[in-house]
């Protein structure tokens, strides 16, 4: 099955086309540099741009993959959750595309894309039955690809954390899961953000924080670990937020100093991280599973990905992360999700609303 | 030329579809109305039932006509949006068409004569405005789209007040939506067709969002 799909959930124009579990392109039109001047997406302006940057995105993963619309057997689109008039760009451009080529659509709930992308791996992928083959990139260089491998799956419980959600997912066998718990306020995302606009630093404020912090005390400062021990899967992050405000206004002056600078923000990421790590783990022990996955855009930091590998490798669990270039918002994910759903006879309809709020079902 | 509208910018959303011959005369018209209250709307469902109606298959059609507003900007991106798929799956053209000039041109067909006011809501308190002279021939803009107040708009009141939820804030008024049907036939008399990215709703407020601060120059490493 050859199948295009679209990712316009916030603020990335993506298409990919993906054939067999195979990524075989995937294109981003980011609009990070857009929005930084705002300190935020601006939902008006990121509709603005999907409707400029869509048609040149897709075409250039239609190009990528040397496939033609009409080679396509299948049209997919982030249905929910996201902002709505981005989610709309996207949605309603795939169903126009499945109807004019009279192909089946497929509404993909965005978390659940993120859910199984830890299960895409970069690997040597093979065509036909036969030959191992190793993609060559137009610089003649060979590279492998992004290839969907449930092969070696098994019951996970999931960490699905970005700037707009987080979540822990107990996924007891593929496509069956349940939501444990999710942040009952601001996403750890969100908190990197927001502590980075409090310390003056540029949006995206977490890939920043996480460049000081490798070169901070992460124990130099003690903020709060909210929920932490509470006897629940849910997060809570707008009180840590909070603390780093009041923090600020007690010590003014302090992260004007660059050694100071780098401890708090290591020591914010620290509580951040801990949070995340405890709760994900203390599921999964109770859960009785001996896999951890984790995705989404926080997942990119590096101390949550070491504290992570750290206590899995402890407790003798498996740990997949999603590789770097699906952590963020990407069509390739949503793409992978869909060949599988299509597979077991999941369709949408075409004139199917978009879904802002849309829940993991 | 076979052409598809969409024209989703006022609470009546209207699809249609015209084949007409090489003179421009209607062979084929047929058009499907939701006047259903809301923003769900069923737009391929429409597409399917005009083009059943009007004989034509979806492959055959040639123009996208799509009306920009001003209005409901879910509306009209949800017709950009649709009119930017069908183009990565079929050639077709482009063409974009004020919905106000819609307006004024169905007034027409409706009969109405004289100067003719073109009122949109624009949300805040004020309106989209532009002024037609509306004769046996058509429908001629004589002052551009701009945005008013409301007694801006009372103060032209010497003219017919026309749009699709006019008489809401202006009771002497006429409501007049702008129709698909009427796009494919301005359309049809047209070639000023526009490539994919760069068709967009009429925009005509400035954009203000707040700026953040400068960030602080951060330390090396």
């Amino acid at each position: 099955m050859t199948l295009l799909a679209f990712e316009t959930s916030c603020d990335e124009t993506s298409a990919a086309v993906v054939r067999d579990g195979v990524i075989l392109s995937s294109v981003i039109a980011s609009q990070i540099k857009l929005h930084a001047e705002y300190g935020g997406v601006v939902p008006e302006l990121a509709a603005r741009e999907h409707l400029r940057n869509l048609l040149p995105v897709t075409r250039a993963a239609l190009r990528e993959a040397g496939v033609t619309a009409s080679e396509l057997d299948a049209i997919a689109a982030t249905q929910g959750p996201g902002l709505p008039m981005a989610l709309m760009v996207g949605c309603k451009a795939a169903q126009a595309l499945a109807f004019t080529l009279r192909k089946p659509f497929l509404g993909v709930n965005h978390h659940e894309a993120h859910l199984y992308s830890p299960w895409i791996r970069i690997a040597e992928h093979r065509l036909g039955s036969t030959d191992a083959v190793v993609e060559t990139g137009r610089d003649g260089a060979r590279r492998s690809a992004l290839v969907a491998d449930f092969s070696a799956f098994q019951p996970n419980v999931s960490l699905i954390v970005s700037g707009g959600h987080t979540m822990l997912v107990h996924v007891t066998a593929e496509l069956e899961h349940k939501v444990l718990g999710a942040t009952i306020d601001d996403a750890a995302g969100e908190c990197f953000d927001k502590t980075g606009k409090l310390l003056g630093l540029p949006y995206p404020a977490g890939p920043v924080i996480d460049r000081l912090a490798a070169d901070g005390n992460p124990k130099a400062f003690d903020f709060p670990r909210p929920l932490l021990n509470d006897p629940n899967d849910d997060f809570s992050f707008s009180g840590l937020k909070t603390s780093v405000r009041y923090f600020l206004r007690d010590h003014p002056g302090l992260a004007d100093d660059p050694k100071q600078l780098r401890d708090l923000c290591a020591s914010v990421q620290a509580a951040i991280v801990e949070v995340l790590v405890t709760k994900t783990i203390r599921a999964a022990k109770r859960l009785r599973v001996r896999c951890v996955t984790a995705s989404g855009g926080v997942t990119c930091n590096r101390a949550l990905r070491a504290e992570l590998l750290a206590r899995c490798q402890k407790r003798g669990f498996t740990l997949r992360l999603a590789e770097p270039t699906l952590c963020t918002d990407n069509a390739a994910m949503i793409g992978i999700l869909a060949e599988r759903k299509l597979a077991r006879g999941g369709v949408t309809s075409l004139d199917a609303e978009i879904e802002p709020g849309m829940a993991v079902a | 030329m076979k052409i598809l509208a969409f024209e989703f910018s006022s609470p009546q959303r209207s699809v249609a579809v015209l084949h007409a011959d090489a003179d421009g005369r209607a062979v084929a018209a047929r058009e499907a109305i939701d006047s259903a209250p809301g923003y769900g709307m069923k737009p391929l469902g429409m597409v399917e039932e005009v083009l059943r109606q009007a004989g034509i298959e979806r492959e055959q059609i040639e123009c996208i006509a799509i009306g920009l507003g001003p209005g409901s900007y879910t509306g009209i991106r949800a017709a950009i949006a649709l009119a930017q798929g069908w183009l990565l799956g079929r050639e077709v053209k482009l063409i974009g068409v004020s919905s106000a000039e819609c307006v004024a041109a169905q007034a027409q067909a409706e009969g109405l004569r004289g100067s003719a006011n073109v009122v949109i809501d624009a949300q805040r308190g004020e309106f989209y405005q532009a002024g037609f002279e509306l004769n046996e021939t058509g429908a001629r803009e004589v002052s551009p789209l701009r945005i008013v107040s409301a007694d801006e708009v009372r103060a032209c009141a010497d003219g017919n007040l026309i749009g699709p939820e006019v008489t809401k804030w202006f009771p002497n008024g006429r409501v007049i939506f702008p129709r698909a049907a009427m796009l494919t036939r301005l359309a049809a008399t047209r070639a000023d067709f526009v490539a994919g990215e760069k068709i967009e709703p009429i925009y005509l407020r400035e954009t203000a969002f707040v700026k953040a601060p400068p960030s602080r120059v951060l330390p090396p490493g």
